[in-house]
């Protein structure tokens, strides 16, 4: 297992797509503030922030990056194996199915963390250094801080064993992309028009990564509950699609 | 007794209500190069990608090393190398970097090793230049050049000289058989080129529409390719009746165009020319020949065209 993370960590590092999405995230991460902070709206005051106001904007921006990036990753890094053939390489070379999707699952969650973590981790560092950390009203805007990026990587990592999955099953990178994009950007609005019809899907909805994402960037949790959902959910998410993956890829022909 | 690295046993792959493979039993003898002959969609690549770990029989089991449990045949894959219908290459990395991957995913100590494969193969200058900027000769060569990492004892390769240039087919031909006498590596070979497969392969196995017709070794073959006298003479009835009577055999064919193939006499072929000559005919073409492995395999399968 170990030489095969190693090899799908090597894999990740030189691959195109992972590079330009973190290079695109970071040149997005500086250029807003420093945007917002050196061009001043016409006609208006120039806008004040801080760093910690900045992150706040960042994370709410991010859900939407995150969406995008991980179709685009998991197109490229996972379906595109197989029509370069580099997929039959790994399945005939002497590890187990189970064991090839682990540890291509763990090293491109791996990836989306870390696309997950930049643009807001980037952005209170360059809104800090131009304005200061700051503070929040309603929390402690350290606690606040860490929270959320505890729960970023949580649920880019329950998104990511959701986005594999689909690689894995459409073997396309074209394919993959466009129904995770898809699948990721009309998720909400799909549940919004299904509900009326059947109401369950709401239920389903409410407890979904979908949903307690948003829940879980709030500046407050409402209960205890929200707190104890947001860790629970994405965790079980991640194991559930992760299992799936291993599942579908067992059997699977390799062409 | 024989070892054999590689059989399998009623092996078959139905898709639907085709049958890929059909209770193929095969055998391949540790150390041999074994040339999988047959047309395009006759099994070979399905029976590669069984044995591969890429596609799974309908019924039937194949025994790797002389293991025979899936988790053991899982393990065995460990000490092959393959390169299935195309080399499998990352086309953004360089020869070096796609070696790499290969390394840390088979856990071969040493990077050492990746330069003196690359050499073997002939692709150690190629710098940064990206595998996908490769002739398709290059290609095939880095293909095998992964394949070798980590010292394989089995080497599977279906079609490895697709692509390759004249001198391409005949280093590779070199490369392989070198690699087989110096380190016992067993071959499973796949290729269209079979009179490449005749100067390289010590064992064939024969497979059509999915059935393996027949097995048989390198000291077979050239006992079952039949050889013949070819005379080309003026007058064709009258050389046949002069064998018949003057050579004392009628194991002879008449063909179109003048031509008789005499099977007896090969070993004494100036006794047949100058009882012709003094019977007075004029022979214009008079030398041995026998089957090759293509008009052999073509025999074999009955002359069917391609499917």
């Amino acid at each position: 297992m170990n030489n095969l993370i190693l090899s799908e960590w090597y894999k990740l590092r030189k691959n195109r797509s992972f590079r330009s999405l973190c290079l695109l995230l970071i040149v997005a991460a500086v250029a807003y503030p420093l945007f917002q902070y050196y061009v001043p709206p016409r006609n208006g005051p120039k806008i004040t922030f801080t760093g910690i106001e900045l992150f706040v904007d960042a994370v709410g921006i991010n859900v939407y990056f995150l969406k995008i990036t991980l179709g685009v990753l998991a197109g490229f890094f996972i379906s595109s194996e197989y029509s370069s053939g580099a997929m039959k390489r790994t399945a005939s070379a002497g590890s187990s199915r189970m064991r090839i999707y682990g540890a291509k699952l763990a090293v491109y969650s791996f990836g989306a963390v870390i696309i997950a973590l930049l643009f807001p981790v980037i952005s209170v560092i360059v809104g800090s250094s131009l304005t200061g950390f700051g503070q929040l009203t309603d929390v402690n805007a350290t606690e606040y801080l860490f929270r959320t990026l505890g729960f970023t990587v949580l649920f880019a990592a329950a998104f990511a064993s959701i986005a594999a999955l689909l690689a894995i099953a459409m073997r396309d990178s074209g394919k993959s992309i466009g129904i995770s994009l898809v699948f990721f950007l009309f998720v909400d609005l799909i549940t919004k028009l299904a509900t009326p019809y059947f109401p369950i899907i709401k239920t389903i909805y409410d407890y979904s990564v979908f949903n307690l994402f948003m829940t879980s960037i709030q500046y407050r949790l409402d209960s205890n509950d929200d707190l104890l959902l947001s860790l629970t959910v994405p965790v079980l998410t991640f194991a559930a699609f992760a299992l799936l993956g291993m599942y579908a890829f067992r059997r699977k022909e390799i062409k | 007794m024989i070892d054999y690295v590689l059989r399998t046993s009623q092996l078959t792959k139905q898709y639907k209500d085709q049958y890929a493979l059909d209770k193929v039993d095969l055998a391949i003898p540790k150390g041999s190069i074994y040339g999988f002959i047959g047309q395009n969609g006759a099994g070979k690549s399905t029976l590669m990608r069984i044995v591969s770990g890429l596609s799974f029989p309908t019924s039937g089991s194949i025994e790797l090393f002389g293991k025979n449990a899936e988790k053991e045949i899982v393990q065995s894959r460990k000490r092959m190398g393959a390169i299935i219908e195309s080399p499998a290459l990352f086309p953004h990395m360089t020869a070096y970097e796609n070696m790499e991957v290969h390394r840390l995913q088979k856990g071969v100590p040493g990077k050492a090793n990746i330069g003196k494969i690359l050499e073997l193969v002939g692709l150690r200058e190629t710098g940064r230049k990206k595998a996908g900027n490769f002739s398709m000769g290059m290609k095939q060569r880095l293909g095998l050049a992964i394949a070798l990492l980590g010292d394989p004892e089995f080497l599977i390769l279906d079609e490895p000289t697709n692509g390759l240039d004249p001198m391409g087919v005949v280093e590779m031909r070199e490369l392989l058989k070198r690699i087989n006498r110096e380190t016992g590596l067993t071959i499973l070979i796949s290729s269209h080129i079979l009179s490449e497969l005749h100067q390289l392969a010590t064992h064939y196995g024969i497979i059509h529409r999915g059935k393996l017709l027949e097995q048989l070794t390198v000291k077979e073959l050239n006992e079952r390719c039949q050889h013949y006298l070819h005379i080309k003479v003026n007058d064709p009835d009258r050389a046949a009746a002069v064998i018949e009577r003057k050579l004392d055999t009628t194991e002879f064919e008449v063909m179109s165009g003048g031509v008789i193939r005499l099977f007896r006499y090969l070993e004494h072929p100036g006794k047949v020319s100058s009882e012709l000559a003094a019977a007075g005919l004029e022979i214009e073409q008079f030398m041995p020949m026998g089957e090759d492995l293509e008009s052999y395999f073509a025999g074999r399968i009955g002359g069917a065209g391609h499917e």
